[in-house]
């Protein structure tokens, strides 16, 4: 297997005040691979991405032990080098669909931005360029959408600009941060197929941060389950489904509601609510909410990350009864 | 046949497009095109489409937010055109509302108490200050809050939390239907769960009746009894929600039900 | 962020000199304002006259003090009138029909396109001189602009969830206006009144300075002003030392509104 083309190793982003908002995040993409990251809202999935994309908010400090991209070290690099290197290598498809776009610009005066800032030609070659991969990511008419304001395009028509976009540059990687979320549901299913069709036709790395877990089975290679700001289980697709360690992760699987649920018997419930404070403590952090909560739990643990399946919980499968 | 509660005939809803030029026609957007929807006691609907398809506004319309622009809401059999004032306040009282952005569905001045005091406030006649304040303490443990948390501010709580409070609100009046938009697609799954767990249980106890307004059908279906489909403002499929879901006669809703479960193969397979 | 806050220090200093004096004139004045001393004529300023004296011989600074009482009275009461018709009238609009709404708004605007002082200055000829009459018709003159901007956030507010939820247990238009959206507007509104006071003062010593407002022999800025004028290329101080009061006072508001506007507005208005 060829080198990972994201490295990252003990990432911790705290904010101004101290409080701990991600601790120890360490996650590799190998090259042509698709990795999932799920989580509910406030596990720093999106904060993961942010970090590292460069875009955390000036008052947010980040630490890391490495965070390649690429075999180019980030962590050594000047902003004006790391932004280049970024702004090559990575394309970024956001969950708000309207707000990464310039409401008053013409598509065809924004998506070629990138191309020309990197240097990859003119801007009538990224304009062409542009209308090719508009056809490519399925849309009909790409000479009428290149002059469309955004406003004028329907949601699923904008996230496929922004997928577009995000191709300019032939990327290694594409990090997508809950791509699907603002859409409607049967646009969502025809823009997940999109992204996983380009994944094989171009093999392009991809994260993908979703809070959907049946929809990262279908098409990730690995899922990282993230909770609290931290990852607490992380394994290939199938392996996450069939033999879950961690109970957050048995807990995800089971509270969504299915269409072969019974509608008389309960969910079952995850009790109480995410943690916001503490969240450096190496003791776990689900504990209050577990059912398997055992007095080690509260103690500080630690955990191999070298083991193919990763699990931050002393229960390992088996271990566990029901 | 049950007691129907609340009955909706034919109702049309259009609204005003702004015209784009000044000597235009007046342009028109029929949002709700003739629907007919009867809620009984104890029931729950589910109304299930995608956005614009209309769904809200008839949710507004049968609890009287807006005013249908044809057809008629029939409550208890009576118009809600040809209500007195007192019948009025008795519709008020029994259609009660959950939005789908907690927070947002409450004013971020009002601490929990005033929010939760408000409603009795308007509509209960036994509303006394210590009467009040008694029911609030009696329903925060049903929907499963600490009472030190009415001097609290929404902002102060999480999404899951303000929605436990929303609920509250809407109990306190003691309603015959409750109508719920969207209620839990912008909280968590894990907390979407208690949520909807926690609405079946009330509904059990107290016998109310649910107007479920939703974009996911896994929601859907374990909600509903009864599921209408609407698509630009058409119910195209209603029927028992177990039917529909499981044999749905149209296409439309089958690529519904495909697209918002989409990695259950084994039962997109039979559809 | 420093920045803002120096500003809302200097304005709020600036206006304190001018309270000051004002409260001072109540307690001690250096000379009977009125006294004329013909023998001490255009005096320059020294240890007995501190600002000097005017044309008759009375002491400039007195006259500025026991001026800065009607100047401030004027200010105050002025911007209170508007301010409160305005938000009346922008709250009706905002809440009422389309066509209501629209009839209220085209007469604030044809109020708006008149300049202040023209408007003033007729609504004098009408009403007649005097301080009250000023009040009256600077006040008048204060109203288009609270009432543009509360039908504005009114507006703007409408249409929050927290509103419909509202709505959804039966409060009435004025409920909502005064317990749910008046909290949020509050801090527009000071910022807005503060910068009002220092247009009012100044509105109040053109109406002076032409004659239309406070009559003499009581004192007014403006008044001051205009008599100074004919002696200005050869006594200039005499106009110097009302000029700066003036453009203290207006500037003192003018800084305190803006600087209220960046603290209180722009970190949303929640404490």
């Amino acid at each position: 297997m060829s080198a990972p083309v994201l490295q990252l190793q003990g990432c911790t982003v705290t904010d101004a005040r101290d409080n701990v908002l991600i601790h120890d995040v360490s996650l590799s993409v190998g090259a042509h691979e698709c990795v999932g990251i799920i989580g509910e809202s406030g596990s720093g999935k999106t904060m993961t991405a942010r970090a590292i994309l460069g875009l955390l908010s000036k008052d947010l400090k980040l630490s890391a032990r490495q965070m390649s991209l690429c075999s180019q070290d980030l962590l050594t690099m000047n902003e004006k080098q790391k932004r280049a290197v970024i702004g090559q290598e990575i394309g970024f498809v956001p969950q708000n669909t309207v707000a990464y776009l310039h409401p008053l610009i013409r598509i065809r005066n924004q998506i070629a931005d990138g191309f020309v800032q990197a240097g990859r030609g003119t801007r009538q070659q990224g304009q062409a360029k542009a209308e090719q991969l508009l056809a490519s990511v399925g849309i009909r008419d790409p000479k009428r959408v290149m002059n469309s304001y955004p406003g004028q395009l329907s949601g699923g028509m904008r996230q496929r600009v922004n997928i577009a976009m995000a191709l300019m540059c032939d990327p290694q990687l594409i990090i997508a941060d809950e791509p699907t979320t603002a859409l409607d549901c049967i646009v969502q299913q025809q823009v997940t197929e999109l992204f996983f069709q380009l994944h094989q036709q171009r093999n392009t790395a991809i994260l993908m941060i979703s809070h959907n877990l049946t929809m990262l089975k279908k098409y990730c290679d690995r899922i990282i389950v993230m909770y609290a700001g931290q990852i607490v289980e992380a394994a290939s697709a199938q392996e996450i489904f069939d033999h879950p360690h961690h109970p957050y992760t048995r807990a995800l699987i089971s509270v969504i509601p299915r269409l072969d649920q019974d509608p008389n018997v309960p969910l079952t419930e995850i009790p109480g609510y995410v943690p916001e404070k503490n969240r450096g403590r190496t003791s776990c952090l689900f504990a209050d909410r577990c059912a398997h909560c055992q007095p080690q739990c509260r103690q500080p643990l630690q955990f191999s990350d070298a083991l193919p399946h990763f699990s931050r919980c002393i229960l390992q499968e088996g271990g566990m009864a029901g | 046949m049950k007691e129907i509660i609340l009955e909706g005939k034919q109702i049309v809803k259009d609204f005003a497009l702004k015209k784009e030029v000044f000597w235009e026609k007046k342009k028109t957007l029929r949002a709700v095109a003739g629907v007919d929807v009867q809620l009984g006691r104890g029931q729950t609907i589910g109304i299930v489409g995608e956005s614009g398809s209309g769904k809200s506004t008839l949710g507004e319309i049968l609890g009287g937010l807006q005013n249908p622009t044809q057809g008629c809401v029939l409550y208890r059999g009576v118009d809600l055109r040809q209500m007195d004032r007192r019948q009025r306040r008795q519709y008020r009282r029994n259609i009660q509302f959950i939005f789908q952005n907690p927070k947002e569905s409450m004013n971020p001045y009002f601490t929990i108490e005033k929010i939760l005091t408000e409603p009795m406030k308007l509509l209960d006649e036994q509303f006394t200050p210590a009467y009040a304040r008694q029911k609030i303490l009696d329903i925060l443990p049903q929907v499963g809050m600490e009472p030190d948390c009415i001097r609290k501010y929404p902002h102060e709580l999480s999404g899951g939390q303000c929605q436990r409070i929303a609920i509250a609100r809407a109990l306190l009046l003691n309603p015959e239907v409750i109508v719920c938009d969207e209620c839990v697609s912008a909280l968590d799954v894990s907390v979407q769960a208690q949520i909807l767990n926690l609405l079946k249980s009330l509904q059990r106890r107290y016998g109310t009746s649910y107007l479920f307004i939703s974009h996911d059908m896994g929601v859907i279906h374990y909600m509903s009894d009864y599921v209408l489909v609407m698509v630009g403002g058409q119910v195209i499929e209603q029927g028992d929600g177990v039917q529909v879901m499981r044999h749905p006669s149209q296409a439309y809703t089958a690529r519904l039900i495909r697209s918002s479960l989409f990695a259950e193969d084994s039962l997109c397979a039979a559809l | 962020m420093k920045k803002k806050k120096i500003t809302v220090i200097l304005g709020a200093i600036l206006i304190s000199i001018i309270l000051l004096l004002c409260v001072v004139s109540f307690f001690w004045l250096p000379f009977d304002p009125d006294r004329m001393d013909t023998a001490n004529r255009f005096a320059l300023p020294s240890m007995t006259h501190l600002l000097g004296t005017d044309q008759f011989g009375r002491d400039v600074l007195s006259r500025i003090m026991i001026a800065s009482r009607s100047a401030l009275l004027v200010g105050l009461c002025s911007v209170s009138v508007g301010a409160l018709i305005g938000l009346v009238v922008g709250a009706i609009a905002a809440m009422s029909g389309p066509r209501l709404q629209s009839l209220i708004m085209r007469v604030i605007d044809g109020f708006m396109a008149f300049p202040g002082i023209l408007l003033a200055m007729m609504l004098v000829a009408v009403l007649g001189k005097g301080q009250i009459n000023a009040v009256i018709a600077i006040g008048i003159f204060m109203i288009p602009s609270f009432s543009r901007l509360v039908y504005s956030m009114i507006l703007e507010n409408k249409t929050r969830l927290h509103i419909k939820a509202a709505r959804s247990y039966g409060c009435g238009p004025v409920r909502i206006v005064v317990s749910h959206i008046f909290p949020d507007m509050l801090p527009r509104l000071i910022t807005q009144f503060s910068s009002s006071i220092g247009g009012a003062i100044l509105t109040e010593s053109s109406l002076s300075f032409l004659g239309l407002g406070i009559q003499p022999p009581s004192a007014s800025w403006g008044m001051m002003l205009s008599e100074a004028r004919q002696y200005v290329l050869s006594y200039p101080f005499i106009a110097i030392a009302p000029g700066v009061v003036l453009l203290v006072a207006v500037l003192g508001f003018n800084l305190l509104g803006d600087g209220l506007n960046d603290r209180l507005v722009q970190r949303g208005g929640r404490a």
